[in-house]
């Protein structure tokens, strides 16, 4: 039946029938229509066609459509209440499936046959054109007023069906019940688990001024990371290692070659890594964890310069880290055990807490020159696939790479003011 | 907890407790639903959410932990989160912004009053301008006007723009913004000639509000997509250069200036009477407080194009005993000829009437205009002088198809006064048989 309405479609085409004309006759079918809607597509008229057809359909004929739910049981609702799916409508004119009991459209398994009726009720109070605004709202209003479980139900069987507005009105509902409430009432409506230890609830976003007990959480916080960062070196010793060869040859070579001010120094370093990096880019890079750090640090080089921080503030950071690498360097490893260390003197909680601000500015920095990348445009430093999915693990490289920046830098200054 | 009490329960009543049993079975029915909804549904649930209870919701269980870090919009005002006084605004946009991942489509930053600091909003604008930022709305307040930073112009992907309480700085490099299409400024300072950069610099510009601008500049818009422009402040004069699709004009001028009448050449050309034929597609217009003694100033009256289009007029503070004012009305109600919906705001003094103006609406006349379309009326500040009636007369006998009439009787007038016009206005003639007339106070 379909290769020959094919056939006739192909050719009412070429002869350039007007199908609108064949529309206004009282005894087409049901399927002659599809046929011409078909063929009206190929006219370029498609939209105009469906809606004359709509109109000039003699009233006595409703037509109807068949659906069918993921459970197979198939049932039969009038064109227009079921048009009013974006999807339905799409399968419809697509691949003309819909018009008899064994051509029925399968709709998507989210939709089950109790939900369908609700939403082919909103369907066709919708539909009909002679409803004033007033009206659709207090219909919607009634509408909603269901229990949870439905309105999720409604929510996603809706999304699947492409109803915009039906998405839209059940996320607003929900979004309704959500607000207000303390989290034991939500975690009560929607059956959630109560998974999350108590310090992660606590961590969040409060304010990280004078209070002791946010530097407590803080500290907790630091040595989880310190935590999952062991378990990442675990991982990726030898790329480490490796990485941290590379660059300190460089390092090496153009101290050699004489760098001036320790500022300059270090951002010539990276200029030439950075250039070092593009030229690498066409060789195709030897491990993808290793152009992904470097992809990061020079992200970072250039995040750090755009974010205003500018050069002076760097070299005033290397000059304090300078004073402080005796304390600091011997072993980055021992890092976040001075962050832990509970004997606060006055100079060194305020170094901690330069320490976390600089941390939390460089982690913004990179953090979002990555996600950045992440997205969408391939950018031009993107130049592997390789991206490491867990948020966790980035994040972990990220501290990586700035503990390792710091590191070397107070090595650079360490040693170039041991030259002179 | 219901583990422990269902554990302890089986334990003390050896786990064959039907209590038991049924907790267990109960247990099974409740799912967690919401957390299995596709992820777009739940990103539109917590946008419809203020900003403090999505983040809020990060505690809920170990799913929803970073749920919220990639709503794409963020919105900071008093709505959305209500802050005790010891935590400040910037802080916390701060550390929403460093936890936050992928694109934000729309930020919104509503400073409230007395907000000391605005340095941070820079490195909040140089992250948006890296995330593809679609819709800006900042707001402060008008102690101090913020001065836009550059990172602004950087942000390409921007469609919607709302300023208060800021100043603009165009640097010489600026490509426009390519894909705007709503602008709204309030209390901007801007010079004359970066506002004509940037509207021109915007094609897809579709709707401009400019309202309480800080220098009395010379507007000139070249705007070719234009549809709607609301222009409320002070200014000196208006030019609207290319702007073919307006639909909708709505100008407020709020100071009375001294009209000198001696006009340059370069003035002349761009006046704002000259470009009336620049707007044919016009639908909507309003032209409030001084525009009207603004348009007519000088010696030459106003001569409207036809406007084929133009459906509803609002003009407000016009004197009914002014001869060149309803020069202009009687142009532009013979030019419209679908005109739907009049609104006038009268402002008749008689004590500084120019010229008398008596029978200007006379029966005669009354065939060249075409006031078949006219549906509703609505007159304000009427206090009862003979022009005023006379135009009330005249709408009566020629609105064939009119339904409604309101007139609003100005406060100042008496009771004698007010039963004056009843009287009058009962006797007047109707060419509409549905015409309804409702006199309010």
């Amino acid at each position: 039946m379909f290769a020959l309405c094919d056939s006739i479609s192909t050719i009412l085409t070429f002869m350039c029938f007007d199908v609108l004309s064949l529309a206004r006759f009282p005894s087409v079918r049901v399927d002659m229509l599809h046929l011409m809607a078909r063929v009206a597509d190929r006219q370029g008229c498609d939209r105009i066609s469906r809606k004359e057809m709509a109109i000039t359909k003699p009233e006595a004929m409703k037509s109807y459509i068949w659906l069918q739910t993921a459970d197979g049981s198939i049932q039969q609702v009038e064109e227009e209440v079921a048009m009013f799916c974006p999807m339905i409508c799409r399968e419809r004119v697509q691949s003309g499936m819909g018009s008899s009991k064994n051509f029925a459209i399968s709709l998507p398994e989210r939709v089950n046959p109790a939900i369908l009726s609700l939403i082919l009720d909103y369907c066709r109070f919708h539909q009909a054109p002679g409803r004033s605004n007033k009206e659709r709202k207090s219909f919607d209003e009634k509408f909603i007023k269901t229990d949870t479980k439905q309105l999720c139900e409604l929510a996603s069987a809706a999304d699947s069906l492409q109803l915009r507005p039906l998405v839209d009105l059940t996320s607003r509902a929900l979004a309704r019940i959500i607000e207000g409430r303390t989290p034991e009432e939500i975690r009560e409506i929607f059956h959630l688990p109560d998974d999350l230890t108590e310090e992660e609830k606590l961590e969040p976003l409060r304010n990280a001024t004078n209070d002791p007990r946010i530097r407590l959480l803080n500290r907790l916080y630091a040595k989880k990371r310190k935590e999952l960062k062991e378990r990442q070196r675990v991982k990726d010793d030898e790329a480490e290692d490796q990485h941290v060869d590379e660059r300190s040859v460089d390092e090496l070579l153009s101290f050699i070659n004489g760098g001036d001010g320790d500022s300059k120094f270090i951002r010539s370093a990276k200029n030439k890594k950075k250039n070092r990096r593009r030229r690498d880019l066409s060789e195709e890079p030897s491990t993808n964890e290793l152009s992904n750090k470097q992809k990061e640090s020079t992200s970072y080089s250039v995040g750090f310069h755009e974010s205003g921080a500018g050069i002076s503030s760097n070299s005033a950071r290397n000059s304090e880290m300078h004073y402080d690498s005796e304390d600091v360097f011997p072993g980055k490893l021992e890092f976040d055990d001075d962050y832990v260390d509970d004997e606060l003197d006055p100079a060194m909680k305020e170094e901690l807490d330069r320490e976390v601000e600089d941390f939390a500015r460089r982690l913004n920095s990179n953090w979002l020159s990555l996600s950045q990348e992440r997205r969408l445009i391939p950018n031009i430093m993107n130049g592997n696939g390789l991206i490491p999915r867990c948020e966790d693990t980035t994040m972990l490289r990220c501290c990586e790479e700035i503990l390792l920046d710091q590191r070397f830098a107070a090595f650079a200054t360490y040693s170039f003011s041991s030259v002179e | 907890m219901e583990d422990e009490a269902i554990g302890i329960r089986a334990f003390e009543y050896g786990g064959r407790h039907p209590l038991w049993r049924r907790d267990q079975r109960c247990k099974c029915e409740m799912e967690d639903r919401i957390s299995t909804l596709p992820s777009n549904i739940i990103e539109l649930i917590l946008i419809y959410l203020p900003l403090a209870e999505a983040v809020r919701t990060s505690i809920l269980s170990s799913r929803w932990r970073f749920q919220w870090c990639t709503i794409p919009h963020l919105i900071f005002d008093n709505q959305s989160l209500s802050l005790p006084v010891k935590y400040k605004l910037e802080n916390v946009v701060d550390q929403v912004l460093l936890l936050h991942s992928g694109p934000i489509h729309k930020f919104t930053f509503n400073a409230y009053p007395g907000i000391k600091d605005v340095a941070p909003v820079y490195r909040w604008l140089v992250f948006l301008s890296r995330n593809y930022l679609k819709e800006l709305v900042l707001k402060f307040c008008a102690s101090r006007l913020y001065k836009l930073p550059t990172a602004l112009y950087s942000c390409q992907a921007i469609v919607s723009l709302d300023l208060h309480d800021c100043e603009f700085n165009l640097p010489r490099s600026f490509n426009g913004f390519s894909c705007l299409t709503i602008l709204l400024l309030k209390k901007i300072s801007i010079s004359e000639s970066d506002f004509a950069s940037l509207i021109s610099k915007c094609p897809l510009l579709r709707k401009l509000v400019f309202i309480d601008f800080y220098w009395r500049c010379h507007l000139k818009l070249n705007a070719p997509r234009l549809q709607e422009l609301i222009v409320e402040g002070v200014f000196s004069n208006i030019y609207l250069q290319h702007t073919p699709d307006l639909a909708s004009l709505s100008l407020r001028l709020k100071e009375d200036q001294e009209f000198e009448d001696e006009h340059t050449e370069s003035e002349e050309e761009c006046d704002f009477n000259k470009c009336l034929t620049n707007i044919l597609k016009i639908e909507k217009l309003e032209l409030q407080k001084h525009f009207l003694d603004f348009m007519t100033r000088g010696h030459a009256f106003v001569q409207f194009p036809i406007y084929n289009c133009l459906k509803k007029v609002f003009l407000s503070w016009f004197s009914f005993v002014d001869l060149k004012h309803v020069m202009l009305l009687q142009s532009l109600l013979r030019n419209t000829p679908v005109l739907n919906e009049l609104e006038i705001e009268a402002d008749s003094d008689e004590s500084i009437a120019t010229t008398p103006t008596s029978s200007f609406f006379d029966k005669k006349e009354s065939r060249n205009f075409s006031l078949d379309q006219l549906r509703n009326v609505r007159l304000a500040e009427v206090v009862g002088v003979r022009a005023e009636m006379e135009f009330i007369e005249f709408l009566l006998s020629s609105a064939s198809r009119l339904e409604s009439l309101i007139i609003n009787i100005k406060l100042a007038v008496d009771t004698l006064g007010e039963i004056k016009i009843y009287k009058e206005i009962m006797r007047f003639r109707r060419a509409s048989t549905r015409a309804e007339i409702v006199i309010l106070d």
